[in-house]
């Protein structure tokens, strides 16, 4: 990945672990953190490609946004393939960076293959964000956030626990550590699984902010997909300094 | 190895937010060349005319002036130097006023300046105001006050008002107050109110220039902070401006908008005990950060 940006490692707990943008050399006076994880399970197998497209596409739509300055983003991808060099389902492709630092040519191409440690990628996601949300915070810094998890799998080989998903969720809405942070499941058909119910009752039991089913991992589906990420993103740095999260998102992609 | 770090903030005031009235403060900062900074404070008289503007104009002409004697001149090392920048400076600001079709009174605004290179620090005050300068181990506050709580303005020069200002304070043989008091309980050699010095019309009608050196040798340390307020800073609620001034140069970093991030939390912050600035408040700051020296 383009490390120009010096970056700092953090410590999430429980060997969670991220890396971000050196805050002593950011300049902006307020930040959305963006997480944006993608499930590389077995599963995905033959979607790689879309889905990498799909990421692409969600950054560069980004770029366009007049609060681009304004905007950080950590992309993370999982499968239990990772666990063995990690300790965890999760791999980080980059930590918190600001979009003109992100190289997309550097993005390595998705291999579908293992299980889907679901739960070790939103508390990876959601632990990163609070952790780096307070530093920010403690700078001087404005901060609010939004995570993406795009699976087409429910939990089935984390080692993080549903309870240190929905603690790091609570705390992350608490208004403590960033002033907003909202939280999307996104759920996509490759035909291998139908998990809706499944994520659905995720996203429930967890208390992330929404669920959404995409439907099938086709190209125009996953096109939209990608411009409801940036335009979710959009919106929600947008609302920064407001005091609250930003308008709902549609629950339809 | 010196980097010079500029920023500046400005924020409305209860008073003019309540009655619908513009922020008349303003401030600005910058680079002349690689190894000069420059700050600039403005802050607009309340009663007089479209002050907002004529604080940006202040502001502007200060540093178109800064900017071209800079070439001319380098480091304003000495007093003709000074004079040399204020007097551009006016001529500037009248040409703006005739360009806009100004009044005079629509530029009644306070005019602080200074500038900084890795070795020398120079400020000069012209109107209200105060200057702070952290020092690594103390910070020393200069505060210029006038009788009557009518400052000298730039554009009471120019628009020939100066005897209607000495008529008005013809009853204050030393209408110009120059405060300088360290927040530190031992600094100033204990004397906690520091040192009040009291000059005639014509002294303050001047404005106070000083030098000061980067590295210092004596217990102070070297200096690390040059900011320029305006009056405003001694008007928030709640607070004693000595607290107001410390925790707006509390900066957590030094990077891009780092005094716009503290204006902005040091705000938000003190509204949890009913603090607000009752006036309007600006703020520029040179931060000298030694790359030498550990964090």
């Amino acid at each position: 990945m383009d490390n120009s940006q010096t970056m700092d490692d953090f410590a999430i707990g429980s060997g969670f672990s991220f890396t971000g943008a050196t805050i002593d050399e950011l300049g902006a006076t307020e930040y959305t953190l963006v997480t944006i994880a993608l499930d590389e399970s077995g599963s995905i197998s033959g979607y790689e490609t879309q889905i990498s497209d799909m990421l692409t596409e969600a950054i560069k739509a980004c770029n366009k946004s007049a609060r681009s300055n304004n905007l950080m983003v950590r992309t993370i991808r999982f499968g239990s393939q990772y666990r063995s060099r990690n300790g965890n389902g999760v791999d980080e492709l980059h930590g918190f960076k600001t979009l003109a630092e992100i190289d997309l040519n550097s993005y390595p191409k998705l291999n579908g293959g293992g299980a889907t440690p679901l739960c070790d990628a939103v508390y990876s996601g959601v632990g990163a964000m609070n952790a780096y949300a307070k530093s920010l915070q403690d700078m001087d810094f404005d901060v609010n956030g939004i995570t993406f998890v795009i699976t087409d799998g429910g939990e089935n080989a984390s080692t993080a626990s549903m309870k240190m998903v929905k603690d790091s969720l609570t705390e992350s809405i608490k208004g403590e550590v960033m002033e907003s942070h909202v939280s999307v499941l996104i759920g996509i058909d490759t035909g291998y699984s139908d998990d809706k119910d499944n994520l659905e009752t995720f996203q429930r039991e967890t208390g992330m902010t929404q669920f959404i089913w995409a439907g099938d991992a086709s190209k125009g589906k996953l096109a939209k997909l990608a411009a409801f990420v940036s335009q979710s993103i959009s919106s929600t740095s947008v609302a920064l300094g407001t005091g609250g999260p930003s308008q709902n998102i549609l629950a339809t992609i | 190895m010196n980097i010079l770090n500029v920023d500046h903030s400005f924020h409305i005031g209860e008073q003019h937010r309540k009655i619908g009235k513009p922020c008349q403060d303003y401030a600005l900062s910058g680079l002349l060349d690689e190894q000069t900074a420059y700050a600039i404070v403005s802050d607009g008289c309340s009663s007089g005319g479209m002050t907002d503007i004529g604080a940006r104009l202040v502001a502007l002409a200060t540093r178109r002036a800064l900017t071209e004697l800079h070439i001319k001149n380098g480091f304003p090392a000495k007093d003709e130097h000074v004079s040399a920048i204020n007097k551009l400076r006016d001529s500037y600001l009248e040409d703006y006023r005739r360009v806009l079709d100004l009044t005079h009174k629509d530029l009644l605004a306070t005019c602080l300046w200074a500038v900084a290179n890795k070795d020398m620090a120079f400020a000069h005050a012209t109107g209200d105001g105060m200057i702070a300068l952290q020092y690594e181990d103390e910070l020393f506050l200069e505060s210029f006050e006038w009788a009557k709580n009518m400052p000298f303005y730039p554009a009471y020069k120019i628009g020939n008002m100066v005897d209607s200002f000495k008529n008005v304070l013809a009853d204050e043989p030393e209408p110009f107050t120059d405060i300088l008091e360290s927040t530190s309980p031992t600094g100033m050699g204990g004397i906690p109110d520091g040192f009040l010095s009291t000059h005639d019309v014509a002294t303050g009608m001047r404005g106070v220039g000083t030098w000061w050196a980067i590295h210092n040798t004596d217990c102070s340390g070297n200096l690390q902070t040059i900011a320029l307020f305006s009056d405003g800073v001694k008007q928030v609620r709640e607070m004693s401006y000595q607290t107001v001034a410390a925790g707006l140069l509390a900066f957590k970093s030094t990077t891009g908008a780092f005094a716009v991030r503290r204006m902005n939390r040091f705000l938000k912050d003190i509204e949890k005990i009913g603090g607000s600035p009752i006036d309007d408040i600006a703020f520029a700051v040179i931060h000298i950060a030694d790359k030498n020296k550990p964090t």
